[in-house]
């Protein structure tokens, strides 16, 4: 599944996934600056890695782990305000996703501990579905289940509903 | 319908080939609407990159040294002295679920119990007094006007907070929770003890971690050495 590439050889990582982490950076931290910043810290961690990207299935997704962890970081350290603007407008987004609900999730992104973080953007980013997530994290489906109705239910709060009790697919 | 996870698609888009999830697309009409728009997306991306300059930058950015992002104005960390002190390093455990932590005066053989390379990080706590430095590997003793900070070292990337939590529960912070790159970093504050020290406990974990220990007293996976006062003369 996974292209043949030198696995350190950044420029031709980039050349082939920069577009997608570039938007993947820019989705979670809203700000272009902050996002090729925590990009350019992403690639220093694979160089780091001494290969670790060898022999990876799936390239793009264990970079985005790559990715994902330095948002984080990045959003602990420069925590955004709830009133920042999203700057994906006219973005592709997943067709599983609500995308109201989404941009809530990634306006509160911030506030979030971080196992909810990468729940919410494997659930809302990502699409994928709570077997998966507990699959990807090594955590139960139930915690997977707490958690998720914790985030939808402030995703709620931010969009002036009321929080429902359903469960997210 | 269900949808393939979005790094399918996107890895689709990318270039990568993936039998099933192209076989889904023959099938959704959402999901080929996305991959093409990022595909196009992607081609234009690429059109105006550099990559061979970007790959430079990240060259130069890794060969930086590796240093605590927060350090603050106050830090002594840099003392000569400490440079060429001898690491007294204790190697413990950051998980032992199930299994209640307690605060111990003999930190060895409940490191040993929780040890846990993969998660493992090194703590020093460095105590001066009267001008002199002491490298400590597990619970020490204080006098007054002893000031004390810690040396974290970490074997990969991760977010780390360290202070001292006193006796009614005030927390003077040392490390402010950072991201800290594998490597060493010292802590960006000392704390300065009075003229009548009162016993503390240092805590050094996840930022989640130290947090839920201070709150239930529970040190499950975390660094936690009573500091005593020292008796008076």
């Amino acid at each position: 599944m996974g292209p043949s590439l030198p696995q350190t050889d950044i420029s031709a990582l980039y050349a082939r996934y920069g577009f997608f982490l570039r938007r993947r950076c820019r989705t979670i931290l809203r700000d272009d600056a902050l996002a090729d910043d925590t990009l350019q810290e992403a690639f220093v961690k694979v160089l780091r890695s001494d290969g670790a990207l060898h022999g990876v299935e799936e390239p793009l997704r264990w970079l985005y782990r790559v990715v994902d962890r330095c948002c984080f970081d990045a959003l602990r350290r420069r925590r955004r305000s709830l009133e920042s603007p999203c700057d994906e407008e006219g973005a592709s987004v997943h067709p599983g996703v609500e995308i109201e609900l989404r941009d809530a999730v990634l306006r509160l992104l911030a506030t979030l501990s971080e196992d909810e973080m990468r729940i919410a953007l494997l659930l809302f980013v990502d699409g994928m579905s709570q077997g998966e997530i507990a699959e990807e994290m090594g955590v139960s489906r139930v915690t997977v289940n707490k958690k998720i109705q914790v985030i939808r239910g402030r995703a709620q709060l931010w969009l002036g509903r009321a929080p429902s009790t359903e469960a997210a697919s | 319908m269900n949808h393939p996870p979005a790094f399918k698609l996107d890895a689709l888009a990318a270039g990568d080939q993936d039998a099933t999830t192209r076989a889904h697309l023959a099938t959704c009409e959402a999901c080929s609407a996305y991959v093409k728009k990022l595909d196009g997306e992607a081609a234009a991306f690429r059109a105006t990159s550099d990559p061979a300059a970007f790959a430079e930058a990240v060259a130069t950015r890794a060969r930086r040294p590796t240093l605590l992002r927060s350090l603050g104005r106050g830090a002594w960390y840099a003392a000569p002295t400490l440079a060429v002190a001898a690491a007294i390093a204790l190697w413990v455990g950051r998980s032992n679920p199930g299994v209640p932590g307690t605060v111990t005066d003999v930190v060895g053989p409940m490191a040993e119990a929780h040890l846990h390379f993969k998660g493992g990080m090194s703590v020093v706590a460095v105590r001066e007094r009267g001008g002199v430095q002491e490298r400590l590997s597990g619970p020490f003793e204080v006098a007054p006007n002893d000031r004390v900070r810690v040396e974290v070292a970490v074997d990969h990337d991760e977010p780390v907070v360290a202070g001292l939590l006193s006796g009614d529960g005030t927390w003077t912070p040392l490390l402010a929770p950072a991201e800290l790159t594998a490597g060493t970093h010292f802590s960006e504050l000392a704390a300065r003890f009075d003229d009548k020290p009162t016993d503390a406990l240092l805590l050094v974990g996840a930022p989640d971690d130290v947090a839920r220990a201070r709150a239930t007293r529970t040190f499950d996976g975390i660094v936690a050495w009573r500091i005593r006062s020292e008796p008076g003369p």
